[in-house]
């Protein structure tokens, strides 16, 4: 019967080259008895057993990865674990996976027979987003076959993936790479309800500065040293990469020489300007400065209630958390600054709108007793700033919006222009 | 991502020249539809500008059911026409109460009017508008000047290097003019509706060329008033020092006297503590540095 169909089904056997033919024959007799159509009988077969051609991929691209993928790599840590489900007991296995352009956190769900060590192809894996951190998932249609061992395969010990400051990025999972620590300070943070040290500082090179969080304690390590990391894992903090030092990660000091000094941005003051577009490429910015006109002004603007448990904004005293609160009143300006390449939202608190106002919350809150005091708020802060050139700092992010920036700081330009003008009188006489 | 549209800077020349109308999707956002675009000659897509200029004339225009403001804003290339209606309150009412002439910046859309597949009147809708100081409007002047002569150096070596048929090379000039919005396409046909060449690309920098050296007298002006009101200070904190610096109080009435207003006082005052040459020993009292 299913001779007029043999170059279907040689067509299914090809591609699920994995699987016996017979079964696909079977499989395939007993679709075509119901009269399903022949495309869909080829996709519900080799939708059963799963596509073998997934694409191979190395893991440094792995995040990019829609649909599913396959890829080698050497297992370098691994732990089950059991887990309830539907009073069912499922072991899944979790742990960490390097190649030579990366390395990445996995989650079987599927029997993974396999020592931290080995080599292993995986096919027909997935990636999932999971607390920040991308994730390999390997579900029911994944498959995990053992390598031979092949010394030249990047292990544990001798791989390292040092990363320039700027490229640093919330897929990283691991990086390694090398700075001067710019700034430091010790807090006390709570986890789990105990309280722990940890160091809270910048660190610096020439392509830009990251902050980052020690877990352990430095040695000799102060303002101004350089230093040399290595595993140090990247978290996700307010849409910027923050570089965390755990008990995994090497700490070398190094003993920097002049050039690599002057290349790095140590000083506060020289200013180095990004344009607004290339904000909107990146997925966040730790503390840039920009340059542009103020366009507009948003809503939201001026006097706001804060909710006093939660620091929200509330509206009408009730909070979205916690309902009806006594409310603190708090000042912001949110705006839009344009340099003519692009454009992000900043965000101005208390402290920064009353400077660049020149009006304290007292003023404006003797302002709230006259009968239009909208009208005349947003007159005051759009006559103070629309149109004016500007510089900004503060950190970048990226949202569905565009760029946003929280501003640490903010002043008006005053430039010397004559040495402009003549710069470009000059090219222009070139030209001529 | 859906990101706000850029405001551009141009001339008005420039902007008043624009008459290509194409339907062009300015964003990349997928589904938007495309709409109908003015690009200007030097291959700007523009629709939300950014303008700083003199506020020259202004013009109530009375209709039934709207109640219009026209305004004239110069830069030292030419004219923009400004308007705003009852969809917007608060540039209208700032174009009926300000001060003519004075230095204003205007954030709107581009208006236009088509007949027979021609742009005939190009104005711009204010979104927003304030007054500025001079300074604002001299760096407007310079950013513009930048943003121009960058396009004219794309088209021109678009022209001049015969690249319109080498896609490779096209798109590589396209990232480094940040113009990569626009298609290969498009450009070829900028050039052949404008017939831009080298001529033309001349005529449109000796404009930027004549903007800066108008803006260029009134820096010069400016900057050589301020190193005169800085040496009168400076004669004067010296002048009035009598060992334990002088008071910012008889500071201030001596240099009204002499016909300094307060703002550049404080303006010069703030320029030489910020500068280190002068320092306040006690809140108030002020002392050059020896």
């Amino acid at each position: 019967m299913y001779q007029n169909y043999s170059l279907h089904i040689e067509e299914l056997i090809n591609k699920l080259q994995h699987i016996d033919p017979d079964i696909i024959r079977q499989e395939f007799e007993t679709l075509l008895k119901f009269k399903v159509p022949i495309e869909e009988i080829k996709s519900v077969i080799s939708g059963k057993f799963g596509s073998n051609n997934s694409p191979i991929v190395k893991i440094k691209d792995i995040s990019n990865q829609s649909s599913i993928f396959s890829f080698v790599g050497r297992i370098v840590y691994l732990k089950s674990k059991k887990l309830h489900i539907k009073n069912k007991i499922v072991n899944i296995y979790k742990g960490k996976i390097i190649d030579e352009t990366g390395i990445a956190f996995f989650t079987s769900w599927i029997a993974f027979p396999f020592n931290s060590g080995d080599i292993v192809m995986i096919t027909n894996a997935y990636i999932k987003e999971w607390n920040n951190l991308q994730e390999i998932y390997l579900g029911q249609k994944s498959t995990a076959i053992s390598l031979p061992e092949n010394l030249s395969f990047p292990n544990e010990n001798n791989i390292i993936y040092p990363k320039k400051m700027a490229e640093i990025i919330s897929n990283d999972t691991y990086v390694s790479s090398q700075g001067i620590i710019t700034e430091l300070y010790h807090t006390e943070v709570q986890v789990k309800g105990d309280y722990t040290n940890v160091i809270q500082g910048v660190i610096s090179d020439e392509t830009g500065k990251l902050p980052f969080t020690s877990w352990i304690p430095f040695n000799n390590i102060d303002i101004g040293t350089a230093i040399n990391f290595e595993n140090a894992q990247i978290k996700i903090f307010r849409g910027l990469p923050t570089i965390n030092f755990t008990l995994d990660t090497i700490i070398s000091v190094f003993e920097p020489d002049n050039s690599y000094i002057s290349n790095v941005n140590l000083s506060n003051d020289s200013i180095n300007i990004f344009s607004l577009s290339s904000l909107s490429q990146r997925e966040g910015a730790f503390d840039i400065v920009v340059r542009g006109n103020i366009v507009s002004i948003r809503s939201g603007s001026g006097l706001i209630d804060r909710c006093s448990v939660c620091n929200r904004v509330i509206k009408k005293g009730n909070c979205r958390a916690h309902g009806s609160v006594e409310s603190i009143e708090d000042m912001r300006i949110k705006a839009i600054l344009d340099d003519g390449t692009g454009t992000a939202h900043i965000i101005l608190n208390r402290d920064l709108s009353e400077k660049i106002l020149n009006l304290s919350i007292h003023d404006i809150q003797i302002m709230k007793e006259s009968e239009n005091y909208g009208d005349i708020l947003s007159d005051v802060i759009k006559k103070q700033l629309i149109g004016f050139y500007f510089y900004v700092r503060g950190n970048s992010s990226l949202n569905q919006f565009g760029a946003n920036i929280i501003v640490s700081d903010i002043w008006e330009i005053k430039d010397e222009l004559l040495l402009q003008v003549d710069e470009l009188l000059c090219k222009l006489e070139e030209l001529k | 991502m859906i990101e706000r549209e850029i405001a551009h800077r141009l001339f008005a020349k420039e902007f008043n020249n624009s008459i290509y109308l194409k339907a062009y999707h300015l964003n990349e956002f997928k589904g938007s539809k495309a709409s109908k675009l003015l690009f200007s000659p030097t291959g700007l897509p523009i629709n939300r500008v950014f303008i700083v200029g003199v506020i020259t004339e202004i013009q109530n225009i009375l209709s039934k059911n709207n109640n219009l403001w026209k305004a004239r804003v110069s830069d030292p290339t030419g004219t923009f026409i400004i308007y705003a209606g009852k969809y917007q309150p608060d540039a209208a009412f700032f174009i009926s109460t300000v001060d003519v002439p004075s230095y204003v910046a205007v954030v709107g859309k581009v208006r236009f009017y088509e007949s027979k597949d021609r742009v005939n009147i190009i104005s711009i809708r204010a979104e927003e508008i304030n007054n500025v100081d001079s300074f604002t409007r001299n760096s407007w002047v310079i950013d513009a000047a930048i943003s121009t002569l960058q396009r004219l150096k794309f088209l021109d070596n678009t022209i001049n290097n015969n690249a319109i048929n080498n896609e490779e090379n096209m798109s590589d000039m396209l990232k480094l003019q940040d113009l990569n919005s626009l298609s290969l396409e498009v450009i070829n046909e900028l050039i052949s509706f404008y017939g831009i060449n080298t001529n033309y690309i001349k005529e449109y920098q000796q404009d930027v060329y004549k903007a800066l050296l108008a803006i260029k007298e009134n820096i010069d002006s400016q900057f050589t008033q301020k190193n005169i009101n800085i040496n009168q200070i400076q004669e004067l904190l010296i002048t009035l020092d009598q060992g334990k610096g002088v008071s910012y109080n008889s500071l201030m009435s001596i240099a009204q006297n002499k016909s300094i207003p307060k703002e550049i006082v404080n303006e010069i005052l703030h320029y030489l503590l910020e500068s280190g040459e002068c320092y306040q020993p006690r809140n108030g009292i002020l002392k050059l540095v020896q």
